[in-house]
């Protein structure tokens, strides 16, 4: 039996193993087609654990404290609750039928869901592991994104093509925002102003001012050589001084990055292929993208805007998520 | 929702996209969106190839034996690496972009094969489709005392169901092969560009 990795054996293994300076934080990837999670050490990239869950797992967060990763295991229609100290899956929370994606509330207690094939958002109690409510959205909830008071969830659906703005505590629909086509993933800027929405068959982002809940603007991509049906913006991640939005461009396998106050795409960074979701390293310096068809794992160097590692992990990467 | 109420639900849905009117692409069935060709751009970061692949010595022969759909990909790559490790340099540079070209021309030649064989399998989804609806149809204008008549369209119902969903199954698969041959395909630009020289 290995060992269970506690976090001080986990930066003891990363001191151990790193050259340059210790980075203790944790990679954790869900591998949509082998069922697994796979763990790897920021310092060193290496894969430290590969973990069973339940089937065609995609959607991952973490708990507050760090302690546990919730995994939406859509075919086994539950989230797991994963224990990062002994990596064991500790329980099943109720949420609905194929969980896709989910977002911890800051309060770090409700757990908002979307439910894929039943059309509903589920919110989850996390400690007491019970149902808290059933929000009716739109066709196939796709994207979560929770504002950074608390008080929105924005959720996505791909066949309505809108972005629903819910109340959190009353799961009200505040406003039904129309977006680009199958709208994926929303991203919250860190004051809270507006939002983005990134929409994988009209290949564009839409950005959305809180309060007016009006689509203020549009972002387009244009790869040279790269047909336009390639270009499907999926994950998002805003870099620490929410000066750029890192957005991922799936089958045209590119980074797009975009400037936040003009809009402009700066560049587009070639990493491997169909990259769907996107993880900032706690310090900013460091972006990971999961690749669906090369199966790995990009790791881009955010002030050089290169790069610089790529690492295999299971079949069907999906979600990332990194702790500190 | 219990199993049996979601098969039934997944079916009514899968029914009435398999029915559904002229959509911008209503021949695509796959949840993928359709990308009509794997192109360069979004996968080789080397110089561009110059010249004619077929031409250059020791290339066609290469592409020849790492294309076809059967080799798995850990064999393509290794063959690649047998390719450019008795090459120097300068060779590299002129050989490998052009290796590259003609992996991408022959793959986007099977994808175009497998694309054709997906929207016929779809066309054909939609007619069976068709056949489900006309027989709940006629149910629906049997009555339920209608004795052998009634039990033998039931049998055909079912039966049309049945395949109409196991087709549904093999189509998934079916959407997933594209997907494999781009995966491979991506496999040997990264093996072919990691042979490059490094200046």
């Amino acid at each position: 039996m290995p060992l269970p990795l506690t976090p001080l054996r986990a930066a003891a293994l990363a001191l151990a193993l790193a050259a340059g300076p210790a980075r203790a934080e944790l990679v954790l990837v869900s591998n949509e087609k082998d069922n697994t999670v796979t763990a790897l050490d920021g310092a060193t990239l290496r894969v430290l654990r590969t973990v069973p869950v339940g089937e065609r797992p995609r959607g991952i967060a973490l708990s507050r404290d760090g302690r546990h990763l919730y995994v939406c295991a859509g075919d086994s229609d539950r989230v797991e609750v994963l224990d990062l100290e002994t990596w064991q899956v500790v329980r099943h929370l109720p949420a609905g039928s194929d969980p896709e994606l989910a977002a911890l509330h800051p309060d770090g207690r409700r757990l908002f869901v979307a439910n894929e094939d039943d059309n509903m958002v589920t919110v989850v109690d996390v400690e007491r592991g019970v149902v808290l409510n059933e929000i009716p959205v739109g066709v196939e909830p796709e994207g979560m994104g929770i504002s950074p008071d608390g008080r929105y969830v924005v959720n996505t659906s791909e066949t309505t093509n809108m972005a629903h703005v819910i109340e959190a505590d009353t799961g009200a629909v505040t406003a039904n925002v129309l977006v680009g086509a199958r709208p994926r993933a929303a991203v919250w800027d860190a004051d809270g102003k507006r939002f983005w929405v990134s929409a994988e068959i009209g290949g564009t982002l839409t950005v959305v001012e809180t309060g007016t809940w009006r689509a203020a603007a549009t972002v387009s991509f244009a790869v040279p050589g790269v047909p336009p049906e390639a270009i499907q913006p999926v994950g998002m991640a805003l870099s620490r001084d929410g000066a750029r939005l890192f957005v991922a461009l799936g089958p045209a396998n590119r980074v797009a990055v975009v400037d936040t106050r003009s809009l402009a795409v700066e560049r587009y960074l070639l990493v491997g292929q169909r990259v769907w979701n996107l993880a900032l390293s706690p310090d900013g310096s460091r972006l990971y993208t999961t690749n669906g068809v090369s199966n790995d794992l990009s790791v881009i160097d955010t002030a050089g805007l290169r790069v610089v590692r790529s690492v295999p992990v299971g079949q069907a990467p999906w979600g990332v998520v990194v702790r500190p | 929702m219990n199993a049996r109420l979601r098969r039934t639900a997944a079916l009514a849905a899968a029914l009435a996209l398999a029915a559904a009117g002229p959509s911008p692409d209503a021949d695509w069935p796959c949840v993928q969106r359709f990308v009509p060709r794997l192109a360069a751009a979004a996968l080789w970061p080397g110089p561009p190839p110059e010249g004619e692949w077929r031409a250059a010595e020791g290339v066609a022969a290469l592409v020849g034996r790492i294309a076809p759909r059967a080799v798995p990909e850990e064999e393509g790559t290794a063959a690649i690496e047998a390719f450019a490790a008795p090459l120097d340099p300068a060779s590299r540079r002129r050989l490998l972009p052009l290796a590259f070209a003609g992996v991408l021309e022959e793959t986007n030649k099977q994808r175009d094969a497998l694309l054709e064989q997906i929207r016929r399998f779809a066309r054909r989804q939609r007619d069976l489709a068709e056949g489900v609806r006309r027989l709940e149809g006629e149910l629906r204008a049997t009555p339920a005392d209608a004795g052998a008549a009634r039990t033998e369209l039931e049998q055909r119902h079912a039966f049309a169901a049945k395949s109409f969903t196991d087709a549904e199954r093999t189509m998934r698969y079916a959407c997933e092969a594209p997907v494999r041959l781009e995966g491979r395909l991506g496999a040997y630009a990264r093996a072919l560009a990691a042979a490059l020289p490094n200046d």
